[in-house]
């Protein structure tokens, strides 16, 4: 009876985990679907809002930005998070609510930052989202 | 690479600085005690006469001994900011050199691939490690009643962060953008300007 209470939690707190590197790719590159097979844009729109959607009222998505990834640039930075405010998915307060971003190398804590930074400034609804692929 | 190599050397002097500095300090407790129980000795046991001066000397001694090693200290640490704000310093040349290079180039046309993506990656990583001996350097200057200066340099990173690789940075696509290269070259000049205020 407990194992079956408890095996479906368990399943669910997997969901909330997001590890860019192994989830997505260690090399993550660039604005729009046309930079790269592995782009801020593509993030949003297939790994990202996903897993927000599939969040339960009170989880949280943690989302792991070191394991693999060397560095990120501004630009899949900005498209990949405050993109999800720009085009109106989620509110920049329901967003940064939901994320609790970790990493393990403490040269990380510089991107942490930034996300947090670009997720506040962005402005909600403030474009209509036109695919790019 | 050799940038690197001076802030890594730099950062092993300090653990080591402090590693020596520690054992000092336990000889130096040593000493005082030694020092301690001298004096109760010569106090119970001889005149007054003999042992004031005695007991001047050995403190005398014992001062001038604790200023030489926190002035030696002193310019140790003064050294290892000397030597971490230059390889700032350089890590930025080399940064604003690259990434103004990379704006002012035109990769539309799908020539020069290799040089675009190496281009990339090292704006990526310089500015990773800017950000970090950034922070080593604070921690090192600023008084802990001073953040707005910790706060300021940290501010310029992020603008250059945001100039360096925002926009169309790693599009292949990206048309060259010189007003773009020129804000770069500003916002490392700045940069280096406050590291070198910092130190």
């Amino acid at each position: 009876m407990e194992c079956g209470i408890d095996a479906p939690s368990r399943v669910k707190m997997k969901m909330a985990t997001l590890n860019i590197g192994k989830e997505f790719s260690i090399d993550p590159v660039g604005r729009y679907y046309s930079d790269s097979d592995a782009s801020g844009e593509k993030f949003r729109e297939e790994i990202l809002r996903k897993k927000i959607n599939a969040l339960s009222e009170n989880e949280k998505l943690t989302i792991i930005l070191d394991d693999g990834v060397e560095a990120y640039g501004s630009s899949f930075l900005t498209e990949g998070f405050a993109g999800m405010v720009k085009y109106g998915y989620i509110t920049s307060q329901e967003l940064l609510g939901k994320i609790d971003i970790q990493f393990s190398d403490e040269d990380f804590f510089f991107y942490k930052e930034k996300v947090i930074q670009y997720i506040k400034e962005a402005k909600y609804n403030s474009e209509e989202y036109q695919s790019t692929k | 690479m050799s940038v690197l190599n001076i802030i890594e050397e730099s950062e092993q002097d300090v653990v080591q600085l402090e590693q020596l500095y520690s054992a000092v300090s336990e000889h130096l407790n040593a000493l005082a005690d030694a020092v301690d129980k001298v004096s109760h000795t010569i106090t119970t046991t001889s005149t007054s006469s003999v042992l004031e001066p005695a007991i001047v000397v050995i403190i005398g001694a014992f001062t001038a001994y604790l200023f030489n090693l926190f002035h030696w200290r002193m310019v140790e640490n003064r050294k290892s900011i000397t030597n971490i704000s230059d390889g700032l310093i350089q890590l930025i040349l080399r940064l604003e050199d690259v990434s103004v290079n990379y704006w002012l180039s035109c990769y539309a046309g799908g020539d020069n691939e290799i040089e675009r993506q190496v281009s990339e990656i090292k704006i990526k990583s310089d500015l990773l490690l800017i950000a970090k001996f950034s922070k080593t350097l604070l921690n090192k200057t600023t008084p802990r009643n001073n953040i707005s200066i910790g706060e300021d340099l940290e501010n310029q990173i992020s603008i250059l962060f945001d100039l360096a690789t925002g926009g169309e940075f790693e599009s292949k696509t990206r048309l060259p953008s010189k007003s773009n290269a020129s804000k770069i070259s500003t916002a490392c000049v700045k940069l280096r300007f406050q590291i070198a205020e910092l130190a």
